[in-house]
Order: C-alpha cells, then sequence, then structure tokens
C-alpha cells in the first residue's frame, strides 16, 4: 500500500456519519479570492449542495462554477489528515521525500524548534509565504510573520504577477487595490489586460451580474488584449494588441484627447490632480521658498503662489512662466507636450493596432465622458463621467509595469472619470463607517503637498507618500526597492549575487509555507526549486502534497474553507466588496465541517506555534494592532486564545458587543446602505492625484545613489516624472524563428494551480478547447505549417521549453501565443491534476533583467519559436 | 537632570528611576516593543524616564539613545517620520508621534510593533 493509498482508506473511517441534519448554513467561498458569500446545504453530516447568498452583496446570491464545485475539493480523498515528516534528506524535483506520519505533538514541537532558534538568531532568517487562493489566511498569518519579526512575509507569485503595478497605481490614483468601472452607470468601458466582471477573483460573481446588467443596458465595452477570451468574447469591440505594449496605446489615446480633440476635464485637472503645480528645469515642483509648498499660478493675480491659496478655477494649466527666478510650467502642460511623441501612427507599429481605430476609440471614449455634467443620486449632485480606462494583471504584467498601468489611468484622470459616478472607481476605499459604532471609517486624505495620502482603509497598503529608499536589509530589497510590493528576490536566480552585492549580514533559513505552491507560481521549476532547497527548514501547512511539498521538512494537514472560521472574508473591501451604490456588506466564514483525520485550522496551528516558540504574546500585540482593536476588545498579552475567540473579539469590537460571532454564524452578513458620499468620495475630498509623478526622479536618485556605487545600473528611463512607452526583453528578441510573444492568461475555470485538483472542473477545463492546449493564430500557425491538434514545443531563447496541444484559433493575436494559467502539475500529491494542461512559468526568467526596475514585476511574456513535435492526437 | 526632553535618558530594563533622580518634570513610561523590535530589547516591559508629558515622537526618541540607531532604523523613515507600518498604543489606544502621555498618577503604557507590509494578490 502506498502512501496515498493509506491516508484514503483511514479518512474514509475517520468521517462522523451519526448525525442527522439537514441545515442550510451562511458562509464564504474560497475557490478563489471573490470570496462570495453562500449558503451551504449539510445533510447528516455530508454537504451536499453550496449555492449563493441572495442576502449578501458578495456574491449577489451567484456562484460561479469553482463555487459550486468545491465541493469536491472537500472530499477529495487525497487530501492530508495527518502531519507529515520527510525522512529523504535530499531535495529536489522529483525526489521522494519519503513522508512519515508522525503525531501533532512531534511536528509542532520539531517546527517551533526551528523557530526558536531561527528567532534567536536573527527572525529576519525567516520567510512567511501565503497562498492567494484562501483569502481568510491573511489576518493569522500576517500576525504570525509580524510577532516572530520578520519583514518577509509573501503571497508566492503573488505580486510579482499580479499586482505590483496594479495595486501601486490604484493605490496611488484612487485610494484602492484595484480598479473597476462603475457598471451601474458607465456608458463605455475600454478594458487592457483584464477581465473584471468576467472571470474570477475581484469581486468575482458580483461583479459578473454588474457587467451583465451593463451590456444589456448597452454599456459599450472596448477590450484590448493579445486574446478574446472571458472579457473580449463578451465585448461591444476587441482590439488585439501586440504583447506588452498597452503604454504605447493609451498614450496614443491621451494624444489624441488632449492634442487632436481638445477634450479634456479642465476643472477637475485643476482642482484633483497636481496638472497646476509649476515644475521647474530639474523637473521638480517650484516650491514656495516660505512654506515649501508646491506652486501654481495664479491667473488672476498673475503670479505664483502656494497650491492651497489659489483657487482652483485660477489654477493655470498651460504656459510658461517665472517663478522665483525659475522658468517653469504647469505639470498638465508638461504632459500635454510629452503626449505628442505618441502619434497614432508611431502607437501603431509599436501595437499593431491601427491609428484609424486609435483615434476613434479615443474620441468615443472622451464624447462619452459627457465632460461637466453631473447626476443626481439619493439627493446628491455628483459629477457623472460615464466612461472607465480600466486595466489589471494583463498590462501591468511587464517590465514596464508601472508606466503601462499609469499611461491608462491617465485616461480617466485626462476626463475627470475618477470616483465619480459612471467613472473607474477605486474599490470602496471611502467610508463613513459602521453607524452604530461608527468603526471602519475611513476617507482619503491629502498630504502636505496636496497630492492623496491612502491608509488603512486597504489593509495596510501604502504606496504613497513613497518610502525612502534605504541600503537593502530585507531579502527581497523592498527597501531599496521602495515601491516593490512582493519581490522576486525571494526565489530569483540572481538573489546570492544581489545579497553579496549588498553586503546582506544574513541569508534565509527558514520558510513557513501556508498553501502556496512556489514551485509552480512563481517562474521556471529549476530556479525557484534551487531557492528552496537552499533553506534548512520548510514546515507546509496545505491541504495537498503539492510540487513545492517535495521541498518540505514536515507537512501539516489543514482544513479547508468548509472547515474553517474567518472573521472578515470579504475585508478589506479590495477584492470582495462590488464598488458603486448599494449596501456595505461585512461577511464572514464558519466551518460547515469538522476537521477529517487530525486536519487542524490553520489559524489555531499558527497560535499553538507561537505559544510553543515562545512569541505568543507579540502575536496577539500583532493582532492587536492589526485589526486596530479597541482597548475594550485588545488581546491580553499573556493570554493564549483560539482563533474563533479572536474571530469573536474584532466583530464585537467593528459592530457592538451583541454582533459577535455567534451573530454572525446564524445571520452571515451585516449589510448598512452607501451613501453617495461615500460611493464618489473624490468630489468630496480636497486631495489630489499626480497625473505627473514628481517624486520619481527623487526616487531614481536615492536608489541610485545606493545600487550604482555597488555596481547595479538602474534605468533612469523608467523613473521619468511622465508615463512613457518602455519595450520588453521579448520585444528586442530578434532570432530568426522566434515569432510569437507566449503570455499566460487567467482561465475563469480555475484558480491558480489549486482548482486543478478538483474533478469537476478538470472535466470543465478538458472540455474547454482552450484551458489545457496552447493557443496559436490560426493564420499565423498555418503558416508555419501546424495543424490544430498538433503536439508542438514552446522554445525560448534561453533553451526553456514546454509541450503541449496546439489550439488554433482566430480569437488571438497574430504573433500571441496563450497558454491558460496555472496547469502541468508533475507530482502525484493532486492525482487530477497531474500531466493537465501547460505549465506557462517554466518560460519565465526570475532575474534582475526581466523585472521591472522600478517595482521589481516580473515580465510575463516572452519571445518563443514553435516547433511541431507530434501530430494531431 | 536638565528639563529639557533631550537630555533626558533614564533608562534600565526592569528597573524605574534607576538613572537620576526623576523629577517633578519626568514621568515614567513602560515601554513594550513586540514583534521585530523586540530584538532591540528583550526586556518586556522596558520602563523609562521621559519629560512629563512628553510626546510619543520623545518617547521614541529617549528609546533611540537608549536602544541604538538601528531601533530608530525600525520605526521611523530617513526623515524622522514615523513608519506608516509602526503601530504605537498608550494604554491601549492607538497614537501617532504627536500625541502626549496622559498625566495623572498612573505610569502609562506604551506598545509597539510594526506590521509586516502588505503583499500582492
Amino acid at each position: 500500500m502506498n502512501f496515498f493509498s493509506r491516508q484514503k482508506n483511514e479518512s474514509a473511517s475517520a468521517q462522523p456519519r451519526s448525525k442527522h441534519d439537514d441545515t442550510w448554513i451562511k458562509s464564504s467561498c474560497a475557490l478563489c479570492y471573490g470570496t462570495c458569500s453562500t449558503l451551504v446545504h449539510r445533510v447528516d453530516g455530508v454537504v451536499v449542495k453550496i449555492e449563493g447568498n441572495p442576502d449578501s452583496v458578495i456574491g449577489k446570491g451567484k456562484l460561479c462554477g469553482k463555487g459550486v464545485s468545491g465541493i469536491m475539493t472537500h472530499y477529495d480523498p487525497y487530501r492530508l489528515k495527518k502531519p507529515l515528516r520527510r525522512t529523504n534528506p535530499n531535495k529536489g524535483i522529483g525526489i521522494d521525500p519519503g513522508w512519515k506520519e508522525i503525531s501533532w505533538d512531534e511536528a509542532l514541537d520539531e517546527v517551533a524548534a526551528q523557530l526558536r532558534r531561527v528567532r534567536a538568531e536573527d527572525p529576519r532568517k525567516l520567510i512567511v509565504q501565503r497562498t492567494t487562493t484562501v483569502t481568510a489566511a491573511r489576518v493569522p498569518i500576517r500576525a504570525f510573520a509580524t510577532g516572530f519579526g520578520t519583514p518577509h512575509y509573501s503571497a508566492a507569485g503573488g505580486g510579482i504577477h499580479c499586482g505590483n503595478g496594479a495595486h501601486l497605481i490604484s493605490g496611488i490614483m484612487h485610494a484602492s487595490w484595484s480598479v473597476v468601472p462603475d457598471f451601474a452607470l458607465c456608458n463605455y468601458a475600454i478594458y487592457f489586460g483584464a477581465s473584471k466582471g468576467h472571470g474570477a477573483g475581484h469581486v468575482s460573481c458580483s461583479n459578473m451580474g454588474l457587467a451583465a446588467d451593463a451590456r444589456a443596458r448597452g454599456m459599450k465595452m472596448v477590450v484590448v488584449d493579445p486574446m478574446c477570451n472571458f472579457a473580449a468574447a463578451k465585448a461591444s469591440e476587441w482590439v488585439p494588441l501586440r504583447v506588452g505594449t498597452d503604454a504605447a496605446l493609451a498614450l496614443a489615446m491621451c494624444n489624441v484627447i488632449v492634442n487632436e480633440l481638445g477634450t479634456y476635464d479642465v476643472p477637475y485637472l485643476k482642482a484633483k490632480t497636481n496638472g497646476p503645480y509649476l515644475i521647474g528645469p530639474d523637473k521638480l515642483y517650484v516650491r514656495d521658498p516660505d512654506t515649501q509648498k508646491p506652486l501654481v499660478w495664479d491667473v488672476r493675480r498673475g503670479e505664483a503662489r502656494p497650491f492651497d491659496a489659489v483657487p482652483a478655477d485660477d489654477m493655470a494649466l498651460d504656459g510658461e512662466f517665472s517663478a522665483g527666478g525659475v522658468t517653469c510650467h504647469p505639470a498638465f502642460h508638461l504632459l500635454k507636450d510629452h503626449f505628442r511623441k505618441f502619434t497614432p501612427a508611431s502607437a501603431e507599429a509599436i501595437t499593431t493596432v491601427p491609428a484609424a481605430d486609435i483615434r476613434r476609440i479615443a474620441a468615443e471614449f472622451a464624447h462619452e465622458a459627457r465632460i461637466g455634467s453631473t447626476i443626481v443620486i439619493d439627493g446628491v449632485t455628483v459629477p457623472y463621467r460615464p466612461v472607465a480606462a480600466i486595466a489589471f494583471r494583463g498590462s501591468q504584467g511587464h517590465k514596464n509595469s508601472v508606466y503601462n498601468f499609469l499611461a491608462i489611468d491617465l485616461l480617466n484622470q485626462l476626463v475627470g472619470a475618477a470616483d465619480v459616478a459612471g467613472s473607474c472607481l477605486g474599490f470602496n476605499p471611502a467610508s463613513n463607517g459602521f453607524p452604530e459604532t461608527g468603526r471602519l471609517a475611513y476617507v482619503p486624505k491629502p498630504g502636505p503637498d496636496g497630492i492623496m495620502v491612502s491608509g488603512t482603509w486597504m489593509g495596510h497598503h501604502y504606496p504613497y507618500p513613497i518610502k525612502e529608499p534605504r541600503h537593502p536589509k530585507q531579502l527581497g530589497l523592498q527597501d531599496l526597492f521602495s515601491m516593490c510590493q512582493s519581490s522576486p528576490f525571494i526565489a530569483s536566480s540572481d538573489q546570492e549575487q544581489f545579497w553579496q552585492q549588498f553586503d546582506l549580514p544574513y541569508r534565509p533559513e527558514m520558510l513557513v509555507n501556508l498553501g502556496a505552491n512556489a514551485l509552480m507560481s512563481i517562474g521556471t521549476k529549476e530556479t525557484v526549486a534551487k531557492a528552496l532547497a537552499r533553506l534548512k527548514f520548510i514546515v507546509s501547512i496545505d491541504l495537498f502534497l503539492t510540487e513545492t511539498s517535495d521541498f518540505a521538512d514536515i507537512v501539516l494537514p489543514d482544513c479547508d474553507y468548509l472547515q474553517s472560521y474567518d472573521s472578515r472574508s470579504s475585508y478589506p473591501f479590495i477584492f470582495g466588496h462590488p464598488a458603486g451604490m448599494g449596501e456595505w456588506c461585512w461577511s464572514m466564514r464558519q466551518p460547515v465541517l469538522e476537521p477529517e483525520g487530525e486536519q487542524r485550522r490553520f489559524a489555531d496551528i499558527l497560535l499553538d506555534l507561537a505559544d510553543r516558540a515562545g512569541f505568543g504574546p507579540d502575536m496577539n500585540a500583532a493582532f492587536n494592532a492589526s485589526l486596530n482593536l479597541p482597548p475594550a476588545y485588545r488581546l491580553e498579552s499573556d493570554k493564549r486564545y483560539s482563533w474563533p475567540e479572536i474571530c469573536d473579539v474584532e466583530l464585537k469590537s467593528n459592530f457592538g458587543p451583541e454582533h459577535g460571532l455567534e451573530w454572525f454564524k446564524e445571520h452571515g452578513v451585516m449589510k448598512w446602505p452607501k451613501k453617495p458620499e461615500e460611493v464618489y468620495w473624490r468630489a468630496f475630498t480636497t486631495a489630489r492625484v499626480p497625473i505627473y509623478w514628481e517624486f520619481l526622479p527623487a526616487t531614481y536618485a536615492k536608489i541610485a545613489a545606493i545600487a550604482e556605487p555597488r555596481g547595479l545600473k538602474i534605468p533612469r528611463e523608467y523613473y521619468e516624472p511622465l508615463a512613457d512607452f518602455n519595450p520588453c526583453l521579448s520585444h528586442q528578441c530578434k532570432k530568426d524563428g522566434f515569432e510569437f510573444y507566449a503570455f499566460y492568461y487567467r482561465d475563469s475555470i480555475h484558480t491558480n494551480s489549486y482548482t486543478m485538483e478538483n474533478p469537476w472542473l478538470d472535466e470543465a477545463a478538458r472540455l474547454d478547447p482552450y484551458s489545457y492546449t496552447i493557443t496559436v493564430n490560426r493564420t499565423a500557425g498555418e503558416r508555419q505549417g501546424l495543424t490544430h491538434g498538433d503536439a508542438i514545443r514552446v522554445e525560448t531563447e534561453t533553451g526553456r521549453f514546454v509541450e503541449g496541444r496546439l489550439c488554433l484559433s482566430e480569437a488571438i493575436h497574430p504573433e500571441g501565443l496563450g497558454i491558460a494559467a496555472l496547469a502541468g502539475h508533475w507530482r502525484d500529491g493532486m492525482p487530477i491534476a497531474n500531466g493537465k494542461g501547460v505549465f506557462f512559468n517554466e518560460l519565465l526568467e526570475l532575474d534582475w533583467d526581466h523585472f521591472s526596475p522600478v517595482n521589481l514585476n516580473l515580465d510575463l511574456c516572452a519571445k518563443v519559436k514553435v516547433t511541431k513535435i507530434g501530430a494531431v492526437s | 537632570m536638565a528639563d529639557n526632553g533631550d537630555a533626558i535618558v533614564a533608562v534600565t530594563p526592569g528597573v524605574a528611576y534607576s538613572v537620576g533622580v526623576p523629577t517633578a518634570k519626568t514621568q515614567p513610561v513602560s515601554v513594550s516593543l513586540f514583534g521585530a523590535l523586540s530584538r532591540h530589547c528583550r526586556e518586556r516591559p522596558l520602563l523609562v524616564e521621559v519629560p512629563l508629558g512628553a510626546t510619543v515622537a520623545e518617547v521614541i526618541e529617549v528609546l533611540g539613545r537608549r536602544l541604538g540607531s538601528a531601533f530608530l532604523e525600525d520605526v521611523r523613515e530617513t526623515t524622522g517620520e514615523k513608519f506608516r507600518t509602526c503601530r504605537i498604543f498608550v494604554n491601549g489606544t492607538r497614537v501617532e508621534f504627536e500625541a502626549r502621555l496622559p498625566g495623572g498618577n498612573a505610569v502609562p503604557k506604551v506598545e509597539l510593533i510594526v506590521l509586516t507590509a502588505f503583499e500582492g494578490g
């Protein structure tokens, strides 16, 4: 009997069958981070159905194919049920760890001993990593990392793939984690490499309903994407572009809007952006010598004055002025001039999008913005700009990550379509709080320069002001590259070179892994494997044995979302809560089923480990701080708490003593109405956003001053204050035969690599012509002699390759090669997933040359050649 | 002991008032450092003397002189502003650098912790 079948048999007898019940339980999904509210039907101790909870705003009563399939993941016989210790000291891809079952006490004592050792030596030697699949993971695992004292906390693959650009710029420009059209009122939306409302993740089911209603109402949707899939297939128009060239297209559209049409929102730019701020020859603000406040040109008085001393209407946006003997121009003037180089013709050469289409779409966007209009909502008059330019992973997942996303958002800023009715909305950045307690209130405010400072509402995401770059002491170098959130240096091929370059005084020794499959989710497996193999000790808390488990020393069996608590399954409101008018809704998660075998809930495992390793009080302090618990509800330093007790405390602190965990277990959600001033907050704040990123040259200077003396050249062209187009490395590949730009997309059927093991979702993916294949444009493929169904090899310049079945399709750019992420499992711990689909990340190099030099986002494309290796199957 | 905040450094782990004689112009504070900050001082709580009615920023300055510049680097930007991920609580209430310690006979309890930064996803 092998290891897997043994666990399987024992689990069957461990499942209690004695209870007789027929109950619907209110909880939350976790098959993606949309966290839609659920109703789970349990009969005699068995979950027989999962539906959306119609009483909740989170999902609005709907559940996608993944959500309803959660039953199959839960009852997967390959779920882990006992703690395991490896017996084989050799670690590597394909090397059998020689798992041996051990008791919880043995496992926890061994892990705690390692934690104690590392914490005593240097807590920075610990890396804590989690998956983005289970959002419930965030609070306890962050408190664990914070309490332990390591800054090295990351989501494997998250950030460097999907968010270092999107979240940075959504934070700076919209005080949010991400952006979405105001579906209920938007009339014209342009998506750049995004699928909001058409795929998984962000506000999944709610946005799907909202997007569908918007399209039925007549909202025009233009999708700019190399592939015509989830969003584009439902769009009014698909605009195929060359991979990674989004900034060139967006800046050309800006040029058309500003310099050809002259259709931009002057009052908005004057009052809500730094467009009027005077810029000197050094590219910095010209400041008042007494107050150091940025100056604007007061057209009424004919002189330069501090920005907060001049009515917005009197500020100049255009022209050349002299302030204190310095020749200067308003930032908008410089931006307007900068746009001129992005002619539609030049953009066509870069993007392949016809110049005529660029002009037409830009004109439609500007026209539909209805600049100057207002609308009355619930008796409150607010600006009405029913257009939105939306971006996400696809567009920002390149070396030019920052500018790609910023250029797209400038479309919104130019026409005033930012956080007003109908426009591009941040995901709920402002709230007056729960009416009965006033808790959870947050409204973005201006900093000393008048620029918006975003805050705690988003969950400790502080993109602006930019942190001061320092000589790096973190493994990820985020203290040097201070605009980076998640860092690839945790696993990169050149990590040691960089650590030596900056004299990092320690090396990572231990990893606490919560459900992440880093070997698949970051980049080429060989590189990640080397990074994992260097660690002395890895403990993995997981549902299955994954590819990453091969490198673990101890594996602990976790409970899944149907067996777990979470007091904030959709909070912070950055992933799971729909934007726009409606209701605020606080949801939670509760166990529907008990643990099977010896499974334990990860949050309680972490609390236990902290206690055994001697930092329980620190973890309690971290909960107090991260949950912002008021004095009456703070955890006592030396007391041991269970995770449900902490959930109860948090809920009562926010919603009053009568609304604790028991109340939420019965009612599922707490709702209260949104107000127009909250949803369309931009009109009600004096905060401005930067259309001219004045802080970039200064940030560059500080980083370069630290890095360049140590031999690391920082490319200046990524740190100019005006958004630009910088090509990817793939754009510079001219080798014969390398004709395609390989990229991946998030399959709406799957979430990360985790759901590949689900039999229902696997079946759906096998029936889908794209999920497990490699998509190439039909004409381009046939030109190369390829036939639909061929077995092909896709190879990069460096010789890395993947193989799979070819899907020829008209629904992809002629130069594109699309692969759905994140398939291609190769280990037997997830046998349904094993061998299915194509592992795209094998094509991604993990080194400095492939990172954004600003936010360290990984360049997610590669120039490839395609070779037929077999006939049609 | 000088009566300005800069000159007052009376700190010994676990022992109040151990350096110099507290005057009417100083007050003891109980400081607990958690998480990454705890590596700067394993004693918890740490009792320090600070100017009467000192601001939290002044308490941090006193701690910096006691625990070294590495401590300050862990709670402040190079510009002197508090890290936005640094949380300070006085008697359980979250405060910023500008807040003043409460008066009265009770020794104020100051807690400091730096949250790990938000990650992507």
